[in-house]
């Protein structure tokens, strides 16, 4: 048996051995009834209203500071700018920090691509002994693993540990697919990392790259 | 769909949606949503299926993005949390406790291309049809969670 086949058996054996949590093909089957609804879906509901919420405030917060605060009843940390490059479109997304219920911390913003498609944004998501960064499934990634710290974007991995300055910031550029990318990295107190990784419009990549 | 027929996917896939579900989302509550998701979908379905090896792609494809669409939400978090660990699975041997573990340290999206490799049983081609990806990138995907997972796992991983 090769070894490939031997992995297979192995993670095969392995997951046979989860089994379906009690209750869920009961409530599976009560969907034919019309009777379930799904945790995510009201959460979902709740999320748009603080979504749209956030937006709002984002523009008071431009005009009054006063008014934000005196709306919301919470302190405005810091307001920050999250880039998404999407298609060759770099969407800038004014976000705010929101704290989890596990205290980590996330900046959330709210953006609507040209085609009207809705998404939000997060920008860093502390894991484990990865420190990861993805908007979406296609996007770059930030992994900290056995001390080293990597950009990976579609086939590219970049080996940025030797990038972090004294001051515990890293920046530099990068090329994937033809397209220029920045990105500036910061280690926080917590052991997390911020994150910008973002395409710049063309009029500033190097010019052998336009 | 009629209910006769929806029973009869829900009794053969229930097991191998969940696990794909629990495998993108690294966490049982949320696979839970997805997995109903799916089956909700499912069950709004108004074709029949040519036949159950294209319904176990396209529940399995629906529950890959349901899974996405959940990533995509700011409340999605990837910690586990206290009422979560009362619900981690248990393993026969440490070895498979550790698989089962290295798996879920990987990012997503290599994590849904190596179940959906060793467990499902699908090609490179056929991932790349599921998840919407070039062939050259599920092969990219495999070859470092391959290594990932040699790394952490040593000889337990060939």
């Amino acid at each position: 048996m090769s070894g490939e086949e031997q992995n297979r058996g192995f993670y095969k054996e392995t997951f046979e051995e989860i089994p379906v949590p009690e209750g869920l093909a009961e409530k599976v089957g009560r969907i034919t009834k019309g009777t379930v609804r799904s945790r995510r879906n009201v959460a979902g509901n709740v999320m748009r209203k603080v979504a749209i919420a956030a937006t709002v405030l984002v523009a008071l917060f431009a005009g009054s500071n006063g008014i934000a605060y005196a709306m919301t009843g919470e302190t405005w940390v810091e307001k920050i700018i999250i880039r998404r490059n999407e298609n060759g479109v770099e969407y800038e997304i004014e976000a705010e920090e929101r704290e989890l219920r596990n205290g980590e911390t996330v900046y959330v913003g709210e953006y609507t691509t040209s085609d009207g498609e809705e998404h939000v944004a997060v920008d860093y998501d502390g894991e484990g002994p990865y420190m990861y960064v993805s908007f979406e499934d296609e996007g770059a990634e930030i992994w900290s693993h056995n001390g080293r710290i990597y950009i990976w974007d579609g086939d590219l991995e970049l080996d940025i540990t030797e990038d972090f300055e004294d001051d515990g910031l890293a920046r530099g550029t990068y090329v994937v697919d033809g397209v220029f990318k920045r990105y500036g990295l910061k280690k926080l107190e917590d052991g997390g990392i911020s994150c910008s990784i973002y395409s710049p419009p063309k009029e500033l990549w190097p010019e052998e790259l336009r | 769909m009629d209910t006769k027929e929806y029973e009869r996917l829900v009794n053969r896939y229930l097991s191998s949606i969940y696990r794909v579900a629990l495998n993108g989302c690294a966490c049982s509550t949320d696979a839970e949503d997805v997995v109903q998701n799916t089956f909700v979908k499912l069950w709004e379905r108004k074709d029949a299926f040519p036949d159950d090896d294209y319904a176990r792609k396209w529940l399995i494809r629906v529950a890959v993005n349901e899974c996405k669409s959940l990533w995509r939400t700011a409340w999605h978090r990837k910690t586990t949390y206290l009422e979560e660990a009362e619900k981690e699975p248990v393993f026969s041997t440490p070895e498979k406790s550790d698989l089962y573990y290295a798996v879920r340290e990987l990012p997503v999206k290599y994590r849904q291309i190596v179940h959906l490799y060793y467990f499902e049983d699908y090609s490179v081609k056929d991932i790349a049809g599921l998840m919407k990806l070039s062939e050259t990138a599920v092969q990219t995907r495999l070859l470092r969670a391959r290594q990932k997972l040699k790394e952490t796992l040593k000889e337990v991983w060939k």
